[in-house]
């Protein structure tokens, strides 16, 4: 229907050509003009971009569908009846704030008990936290409200008191104080300290801490959590979002002691899904074993601040969250020292001490974890062992699996083939041939290994990884004397693609198998004997990747639907 | 089924109020996707995981559809600002419920009454600076704009959502949508374009001139 129009309205052919990165930032920014309200940078970036105003227009219509009516019209004073009591019922709840506050209302003092609410400064999985004004006492506090879902029952609710007044009563120079517990008009909130500055979340945004820095402010977290293991208190989402730091720079810990009410409870409500985040989170948590939580779990929250403060990154990030915990399970954080080259290897050695998988192997304590610390400040040899050569190959094997697996399988090929020289004599050139083939898989196992440290390259490593085995096994079979066997390489490949848990993946690895073997099938016309065997094995092959990936699709589907039924973390 | 930018709200409203069903069918149609988008972008995530958005989006449909001849308003800007306080209301009333707290009846029956815009002879000066025929052009495109973000795949319709429309930083979005932020970030331009494209064909498939809706 649209034919005859599109010649009327001819789609200019874009000057100048972008890639990906420049055209986001370039959107980005007209986005944050645009919700600033800065109308002349807006009109200046699309005099600048005359290619792009199309994109630019379509941003200004999300822009303006966003304001509602009533609430633009208030603010403009050009509607004095109210049209709607939206505002005193916005209030009442906390679930109205919640929209407010990134919503119409925003800017707009409201009262909350003899709390006056002045803005959002955050949220989590628990609820939102504002900075409000106590107004009998007149002083400026955190006030944080829970999230009514997350309590639903009253056995809940009277859990919720006695755990925030038991953390209410502690004070100490490294724990954000709790001022007092409540409830107005069924909304649970507790007040806590202000804290005027930063998380260290948003210190570590740019990039590494200097190391005696870093280890200055883990000392103060781990006395602090250390405080609150001898009350009988485990953190339980120690990250670096829940340290904050005041104007003077002391980490002050926070959110301690809530989590228990409302992971337990998830457990009975919610099976399979947690609280915490999953980058930060210890095995025994991730993997849902409560019961094994205990001071040494926040021993691992320690090591997990320390490393995103040396590295400027969490140990484990994937691009969803039941990726990153399979990570966390599974998998050893890529070395601090190959993010960071200047840091020091006692700092590396602590870090991974507390990052250990089996807490046994963990410090025994918070305080520990200081000393250890303090000692590495005063330049004094530290109490943990560098690893043992096994145990450093164990965690290199679970850190570097796709390499390791890769390499195990060239030993143990190139021990066959030696054995095979030695005993049959052939040519020497056709030994060396073989070798050569292996030699060069193996540095570019190590080259991939080394794209798939880095974020931003670890797609393009495994996708080199899933074109260059069949094109390297094709290799093998266009030299070897008989190709039945080795033709079993091809469903390995198939299926262990599938680990990495992403079906495209399969997918382009099950396409090179099958191009590789028709390749093989040009190249060596006189090794099949009957014509439909081919077509039984690519149809398998194809069967087998069709397998896999259905299968990691569900794997996929059964982990959204528990990411969906999480309140956000 | 027409796409709504070629329906002419102001005379749906007038010949719905004038009792035509049809054409009350249509206006209810033509603005289905820009009242769950909209409750979409007034629902925070953690409710959406409570609340089922078309459940808010039914509510608020059928409280317009009772209350359409209170409502006095005659251009496709007053009628979507009535819808969008419906909204704003019921969604205050689905958060209350959550909290357990006994919802106030009378508050709503308020609401219904007051989106009588005779009453109110502010509200016609909607959009403050702007010509009449700007405001109309935009309030024409805020429901094609809501069908193309309708059309979008599901995580391009989230991210949009929650940048666009809920305004919060990619960093946030990232954690609400538990993954990286270069992921979202690459989602967000992605689903951007896609709406363009969306909008742009839907520019082309218009008529020059508005064809009147079907005569009955």
């Amino acid at each position: 229907m649209a034919g005859p129009m599109m010649t009327t309205n001819p789609i200019p052919i874009d000057p100048v050509p972008i890639d990906d990165g420049q055209l986001f930032d370039l959107l980005d920014s007209y986005v944050a003009a645009l919700q600033a309200g800065d109308r002349e940078y807006c009109a200046r970036w699309q005099a600048d971009h005359p290619h792009l105003v199309e994109l630019a227009q379509c941003l200004d219509l999300l822009g303006n569908f966003r304001v509602p009516e009533n609430c633009s019209e208030k603010r403009a004073g050009e509607a004095d009846v109210p049209l709607v009591d939206c505002e005193a019922t916005v209030i009442k709840s906390c679930g109205c704030l919640d929209a407010a506050a990134t919503g119409p209302l925003a800017g707009l003092a409201r009262n909350f008990g003899k709390y006056e609410l002045l803005e959002e400064i955050g949220r989590g999985g628990m609820g939102v936290v504002f900075k409000a004004r106590q107004s009998d006492l007149n002083r400026i506090v955190a006030l944080k409200m829970i999230l009514s879902n997350q309590l639903a029952a009253d056995a809940e609710v009277k859990r919720f008191y006695r755990e925030a007044r038991a953390a209410g009563s502690l004070r100490h120079p490294h724990i954000v104080g709790i001022h007092e517990v409540g409830e107005i008009d069924g909304q649970h909130y507790f007040a806590m300290d202000f804290i005027a500055g930063t998380s260290m979340a948003g210190l570590t945004r740019f990039g590494p801490l200097e190391s005696e820095r870093a280890a200055q402010l883990l000392i103060g977290v781990a006395r602090a959590v250390q405080f609150l293991h001898d009350h009988g208190i485990v953190h339980r989402d120690l990250k670096p979002s829940n340290i904050l730091l005041d104007a003077a720079g002391t980490p002050l810990v926070t959110d301690f002691g809530l989590a228990k009410v409302f992971d337990d409870q998830d457990e009975r409500t919610q099976s399979g899904t947690m609280l915490g985040t999953p980058g930060y989170m210890p095995p025994e948590q991730a993997a849902g074993r409560i019961s094994e939580i205990s001071p040494r779990s926040d021993v691992y929250g320690l090591g997990a601040i320390l490393y995103e403060a040396l590295t400027g990154r969490p140990p484990f990030r994937e691009d969803t969250p039941h990726r990153t915990i399979l990570q966390v399970l599974e998998s050893e954080p890529t070395l601090p020292v190959k993010l960071n080259p200047r840091l020091p290897a006692e700092l590396e050695r602590i870090c991974l001490k507390c990052l250990e998988k089996d807490p046994s192997r963990r410090y025994g304590s918070a305080t520990e974890v200081a000393d250890e610390l303090d000692r590495f400040l005063r330049h004094e040899p530290i109490e943990a062992r560098p690893a043992g050569i096994w145990a450093r190959m164990l965690r290199w094997l679970r850190r570097e699996t796709g390499l390791a697996s890769r390499l195990a399988i060239m030993f143990v090929a190139i021990l066959v083939t030696q054995a095979e020289h030695y005993f049959s004599h052939r040519d020497l050139s056709y030994h060396w041939d073989i070798k050569l083939a292996f030699a060069s898989w193996a540095l570019l196992a190590v080259i991939f290994q080394w794209f798939l440290r880095r974020e931003k390259t670890a797609e393009f490593a495994r996708l080199g990884w899933a074109m260059t085995d069949p094109l390297f096994l094709l290799y093998v079979l266009k030299q070897a004397d008989e190709i039945e066997t080795i033709l079993v390489g091809y469903p390995v490949i198939i299926a262990a693609s599938g680990l990495w848990f992403r079906e495209r993946l399969v997918l382009v690895s099950t396409a090179s198998c099958i191009a590789s073997y028709g390749a093989l099938l040009a190249i060596r016309r006189e090794a099949i004997s009957l014509v439909h065997y081919p077509v039984i094995f690519m149809t398998a092959l194809a069967v087998i990747g069709g397998v896999v990936a259905f299968q990691v699709q569900r794997v996929r589907t059964l982990s959204r639907y528990f990411e969906q039924t999480k309140p956000d973390v | 089924m027409p796409f709504s930018s070629n329906i002419n709200v102001g005379d749906l409203l007038q010949k719905a109020r004038a009792g035509d069903e049809s054409a009350r069918d249509r206006l209810f149609q033509a603005c289905r996707n820009y009242v769950a988008i909209a409750a979409r972008a007034e629902m925070a995530s953690w409710l959406k995981a409570k609340v089922d958005a078309s459940d808010l989006v039914q509510q608020t449909l059928l409280e317009a559809h009772r209350g359409l001849n209170d409502f006095r308003g005659t251009t496709e800007a007053e009628w979507l600002g009535w819808l969008r306080r419906i909204l704003v209301h019921n969604a205050a009333d689905f958060v209350r419920r959550f909290h357990g707290v006994e919802k106030r009846r009378a508050g709503r029956e308020v609401s219904i009454a007051t989106g009588d815009d005779s009453d109110h002879p502010g509200l016609q000066l909607a959009a403050g600076d702007q010509s009449p025929s700007q405001v109309l052009l935009q309030k024409e495109r805020q429901l094609q704009v809501a069908d193309a973000v309708a059309k979008l795949s599901e995580d391009y319709q989230e991210v949009v959502i929650l940048r666009n429309l809920q305004q919060l930083a990619f960093e946030e979005v990232a954690q609400r949508m538990g993954r990286s932020r270069p992921a979202v970030q690459m989602l967000w331009m992605r689903a951007i374009q896609k709406l363009q494209e969306i909008l742009n064909q839907e520019d082309c498939g218009r008529p020059d001139d508005d064809h009147e809706p079907d005569p009955d």
